[in-house]
């Protein structure tokens, strides 16, 4: 009986630190499981309201082809010219002391801020053919809304920018000394740049470039208003989607589901892609 | 560094020039390739412009008989080319123009080509010259917009196309339990309605509630009801949880959830009839949308542009559309 209360003291003194470790870790760990559930449900629900296999193979249709088809070709492309244009840019922008590289730096930034209907206005009044640059164009025959070119462009606008944060802090990231000594093993920079710099940025130009896809994949709002809601011709999966709100609810889940699926399938397939290429080293 | 710096970044400026001369190359491919359709369209239409004389004709006869339509059929037959439609529709519309769609094609050797919206985006885009041959606005204040730019065909004219009534439509199960305008003004009813700024649904419902509100709220009017409604436009916006930027959305919002009520047009009801109760706006206090049509100037095919338009007119387009809830002209 007189045992009892020492044991509590010494159970109490004891284990106090390991208890406490276990709470915070605990705690910790439900940040994670928040974030991972405030992300699963939302998805999960789309899936959970598509009907059966067999119904939801009627649900398949022309336009949805047509969506499913466009938006592929768009991000592709759009991807492409963010990277052509970005890798370029993010490289010269690095680790310059040029006056004015905040002044670019906030400017690059613009369209990650810009609601995406402003930048869908933005490109109308700066390209549709009523304002200056589109009557230049029009003299040619060049109409930029409501052609595939708009909804590239308008892509192009809003995802540009995630590529180019990932690609400059790739480039940042790279010992400086490493590249002078490759610099000084050949005499081409741009020999320096392909061998030692791409490699060493690769990973983190995946990601950009993943991000920026991705963000292209969605483009909704700039797209809406420049590139129009036209079937067949402008109407990506996000357009379609909210076309199909306004007519059948099951229809434009239906279609989510295959975004996401595809979205999923491009990004897990990059990774591995990806991943098992740099198993095999790089070699400086 | 500096050295080295320097040195890339003459290499980086060389890639630059190449990536952009890269993306115009692109962009011209991307447009030939995909610009043909059209192209070839422009050519077929000017072999056409020839019959315009007999289908304005008809227009004006503002699809009196069947057989207006079978002049524009005929004409439209002779050419073998299809030619593709932009027709630039109230997002209202949505559901009754895609079910006419592959009727209308069948007919007449054109293809439609919907840009589904709010009339008040769909009058800026063609404002800034967005190709497009028809625009149908759910009121005349977008078309009259236009023809102020003097942007419309057929001598700068629009025309009445159909009506549309408010209707308050809340959910199958309907938890706030409404079944009167003055049941919106209980507490926590959350209520969506399309942005008034631009979208003519919106303007009409605020109308709607402006009726309300002088003719059952106001004692010495002969319609009065109830003194509830005395402020009934004021307290009904305390209770607006989301301006919309088309009336789908509003709608939408109920169909998820987001909202408890939204106002839409009587059309709304019909292709939404399995998950929505719609509640009738008294005619005392409901307000009239006049859907107005046009063909737009700048369009290359007015011929069929004017056929498509002449069809919505007549007896078959008119019946059509009362189909999905619209009220015809006659």
């Amino acid at each position: 009986m007189s045992s009892e209360p020492e044991l509590e003291l010494e159970a109490a003194k004891g284990p106090v630190r390991g208890r406490w470790v276990d709470w915070t870790s605990a705690l910790l760990w439900g940040f994670p499981i928040v974030v991972i559930l405030f992300i699963v449900i939302p998805i999960a629900s789309v899936f959970l309201s598509v009907p059966g296999s067999s119904v939801a193979l009627q649900l398949v249709n022309n336009d949805t082809l047509n969506a499913i088809r466009l938006s592929l070709i768009t991000s592709t492309i759009s991807l492409v010219v963010i990277m052509l244009l970005g890798i370029p840019t993010a490289r010269v922008l690095t680790r310059r002391k040029v006056r004015g590289i905040r002044l670019i730096d906030t400017v690059i930034d613009i369209p990650i801020v810009l609601p995406p209907a402003v930048a869908g206005l933005a490109l109308l009044l700066a390209f549709a053919p009523r304002s200056p640059i589109g009557a230049v164009l029009l003299q040619y025959g060049i109409i930029l809304p409501g052609n595939i070119v708009a909804v590239v462009m308008a892509e192009t606008f809003v995802a540009m920018p995630f590529f180019l944060r990932s690609a400059r802090t790739a480039f940042e990231e790279i010992d400086p000394k490493i590249e002078m000594a490759a610099s000084l093993l050949s005499p081409s920079s741009f020999y320096s740049f392909r061998k030692i710099v791409l490699p060493l940025a690769s990973r983190g130009l995946v990601a950009g470039a993943i991000l920026s896809w991705g963000r292209a994949m969605g483009e909704f709002g700039a797209t809406l208003l420049f590139a129009e809601n036209l079937p067949g011709i402008t109407q990506t999966m996000p357009l379609a989607i909210y076309l199909d709100l306004a007519v059948n609810i099951q229809q434009a889940s239906f279609v989510s589901c295959i975004l996401i699926v595809i979205s999923f399938a491009v990004i897990i397939g990059v990774r591995y892609v990806v991943g098992s290429r740099e198993s095999f080293g790089i070699r400086p | 560094m500096q050295l080295e710096s320097k040195s890339h970044g003459v290499s980086n400026v060389a890639a630059g020039v190449m990536a952009v001369v890269a993306i115009v190359l692109a962009a011209l491919v991307g447009y030939f390739a995909y610009g043909s359709g059209s192209a070839t369209a422009t050519v077929s239409s000017t072999a056409t412009t020839t019959s315009t004389a007999t289908v304005t004709s008809t227009l004006t006869g503002s699809g009196s008989t069947e057989t207006s339509t079978a002049t524009v059929t005929s004409t439209l037959t002779n050419t073998n080319e299809i030619v593709q439609l932009r027709v630039f529709a109230a997002a209202s519309l949505t559901p009754a123009f895609q079910a006419l769609q592959s009727a209308y094609q069948l007919n007449n050797s054109v293809s439609l080509v919907f840009n589904f919206a709010s009339s008040g985006s769909l009058e800026t885009q063609i404002a800034q010259g967005v190709p497009a041959d028809i625009f149908i606005s759910a009121d005349a204040t977008n078309n009259m917009k236009l023809q102020n730019k003097s942007l419309l065909a057929n001598g700068n004219t629009y025309t009445k196309l159909l009506y549309n009534y408010v209707e308050l439509f809340v959910p199958k199960n309907n938890p706030k339990n409404i079944t009167t305008l003055a049941d919106l003004l209980k507490p926590g009813v959350r209520i969506a309605i399309g942005a008034p700024a631009s979208v003519p649904a919106g303007k009409y419902t605020l109308q709607v509630w402006n009726n309300v509100q002088s003719k059952w709220g106001n004692s010495s009017s002969s319609d009065f009801q109830s003194l509830t409604y005395a402020n009934f436009s004021t307290n009904v916006m305390t209770h607006v949880v989301s301006q919309t930027t088309d009336v789908e959305s509003a709608i939408t919002q109920v169909l998820t959830g987001a909202a408890d009520a939204a106002f839409g047009y009587v059309s709304d009801g019909i292709s939404n009839a399995a998950q929505l109760y719609a509640i009738p706006i008294p005619s005392d206090v409901n307000v009239q949308a006049v859907y107005t049509v046009s063909v737009i100037a700048a369009s290359s095919h007015q011929t069929q542009a004017n056929a498509f338009v002449t069809w919505l007119l007549s007896p078959s387009g008119q019946a059509y559309l009362k189909k999905w809830g619209f009220t015809p002209l006659a």
